[in-house]
């Protein structure tokens, strides 16, 4: 059964294993804690996506350290991605060229549980000279709750946290935390993490997390079914990045739930700003009615 | 208490003390730095304000002040840029604010006017467009127009229609629009408008409205004083082919 693919895992001179050639389970499984007691655990090692949890345990116990490459880090720009395309596609292939001296190797992501430029990344930064494993998360199994995704707290705050769960789990005092912060929301957020995370900021604190960020707190982020579902009828911003293929779901949902379709490049503009505020704000009048409704919703219908 | 919708080219003012609704342009105001406002929503009076408010709310809940239809859609076209907001059921449902490419129409239109001294009033609408992106990407194509012989009526119509199809493709091409902000008084505008969609004109206060209701929520104002001397008209302009 193939699972998950290997790429360049030996440093071999072709520096790219075709998908054909993928290993089993069980090999794969030995080979990435064969790479992990062998390699040198003082340097980083770059993922983007929520990669496989297996794969990042067992680097994880060998001591390595892990950085987000999704994450905009202000790395310069190596011009090897359009000017017009989705910006963290742009931030991961920036940032793993900047941190390449630091990078052990780059674990990515490329089925559904990233978007369709996950295989494209994982090709460029193989031809580039990155050691890449293929570690598509395929898993079908709810792993957490969605503790944070339905608390209460800074919205910006919460979906980093959820970001962090790939390589740092919550402790028992944060699952207590965020059970206690359970809320009724006032509003959904619906989406990956923007490019620009402060967009987060303009968001009220009872705002519930859904699309693809929740099924990342629930370790399912190749469920892409479930992105086409909200549990509760708030009303809900879709957001997307700018050139990503996730904007048409994103323009559908609006459009059939009557949420906001917002979709930012970059920094959050003056427009997008406006918009959103507005839209929290002529929205917020028809809370009182909705609240008394949402109680009555179920938690949430996975499937596990 | 002094209400201020602070345009890029004209600010309106109210004075709800006095009654008193002024029209200025705002390059004569910006001088004035110790200037104050109650309320106030525009890019020109965010500095000067004591409760400031986006233009897309204040255009929102001045569209639910002023109309009574349960669905509607309102655009607010000024100077610099343009924005709508849909409402079904009276819930707000899509909205979208663009002051950039969509932007600068009626600040082109002005300029345009200016230029080949062109009265808006007695231009009729064109029959077919200049293709137009927004108010900039589009103009020279007037002055092509112009150098192969149009007259510049002509062309500027053409423009106008170019403007008034990006506008309602912009908001969702519903079949019938409030029209706000400073484009809803040029009537060539208006007319080539009215050959895409039905247009109920609201005037150039309806932002003014939205800051009052604001300032009544918050029990600032017992009612809206501007609403029984305003004059808004509601009528339904349609041009025949």
């Amino acid at each position: 059964m193939v699972l998950v693919n290997i790429h360049d895992y030996t440093g071999s001179a072709n520096p790219h294993i075709p998908p054909s050639e993928s290993l089993s389970h069980k090999d794969y499984y030995q080979q990435i804690s064969d790479i992990a007691r062998l390699e040198n655990s003082e340097r980083l090692i770059g993922f983007y996506g929520q990669p496989d949890q297996r794969t990042i345990d067992i680097f994880s116990k060998s001591g390595y350290s892990f950085i987000d490459l999704d994450i905009d880090f202000k790395s310069p720009n190596q011009k090897i991605v359009p000017q017009a395309y989705c910006h963290i596609i742009r931030d991961i292939i920036n940032n793993a060229i900047h941190f390449k001296d630091r990078l052990e190797l780059i674990i990515c992501t490329t089925g559904r549980d990233k978007c369709d430029q996950g295989r494209n990344v994982r090709d460029i930064l193989s031809q580039t000279g990155f050691r890449c494993i293929d570690a598509s998360n395929i898993n079908q199994r709810v792993l957490r709750p969605p503790l944070i995704s339905e608390s209460r707290g800074n919205l910006k705050d919460k979906v980093i946290r959820i970001m962090q769960l790939v390589y740092k789990p919550l402790t028992v005092e944060e699952e207590s935390y965020y059970a206690s912060m359970r809320c009724e929301p006032s509003f959904n957020y619906h989406g990956v993490p923007p490019q620009d995370i402060g967009l987060l900021d303009l968001f009220p604190d009872d705002c519930h997390i859904h699309g693809w960020t929740r099924l990342v707190e629930m370790g399912i982020p190749a469920r892409d079914d479930l992105e086409w579902t909200v549990t509760n009828n708030r009303p809900t911003v879709y957001f997307s990045q700018s050139f990503c293929n996730k904007q048409i779901m994103a323009e559908n949902l609006a459009r059939e739930r009557s949420g906001l379709y917002i979709d930012g490049h970059g920094m959050v503009t003056d427009s997008l700003r406006a918009k959103l505020e507005a839209f929290l704000s002529l929205r917020a009048r028809q809370n009182g009615s909705a609240s008394r409704q949402s109680r009555q919703t179920a938690a949430f219908g996975v499937q596990s | 208490m002094i209400f201020c919708d602070g345009g890029s080219s004209y600010s309106k003012i109210y004075d709800s003390n006095s009654g008193e609704l002024s029209i200025i342009p705002t390059r004569l105001l910006v001088k004035d730095k110790a200037r104050r406002y109650h309320y106030s929503t525009g890019h020109s009076s965010k500095a000067h304000s004591l409760n400031h408010i986006n233009e897309l709310i204040a255009l929102g809940e001045g569209s639910l002040e002023l109309i009574s239809d349960k669905s509607f859609t309102v655009l607010d076209i000024g100077s610099r840029d343009m924005k709508f907001v849909s409402y079904q059921h009276r819930e707000a449902a899509n909205m979208d604010w663009n002051n950039s490419c969509g932007g600068n129409m009626g600040f082109t239109l002005e300029v345009l006017g200016k230029s080949y001294e062109v009265d808006y009033e007695n231009i009729l609408p064109a029959r077919d467009s200049i293709p137009v992106t927004c108010g900039l990407l589009g103009v020279e194509k007037v002055f092509d127009q112009i150098n192969q012989g149009d007259d510049p009526e002509t062309a500027i119509a053409r423009f106008v229609l170019g403007m008034a199809k990006v506008s309602h493709n912009f908001c969702g091409k519903p079949s019938q629009l409030y029209l706000s902000g400073g484009l809803s008084a040029n009537p060539c505008f208006i007319k080539s408008l009215s050959t895409l969609c039905d247009v109920k004109v609201l005037g150039r206060e309806v932002l003014l409205h939205g800051l009052m209701r604001k300032a009544r929520e918050e029990g600032h104002l017992s009612h809206n004083p501007l609403k029984s001397i305003s004059g808004i008209t509601q009528k339904t302009l349609t041009f025949e082919r």
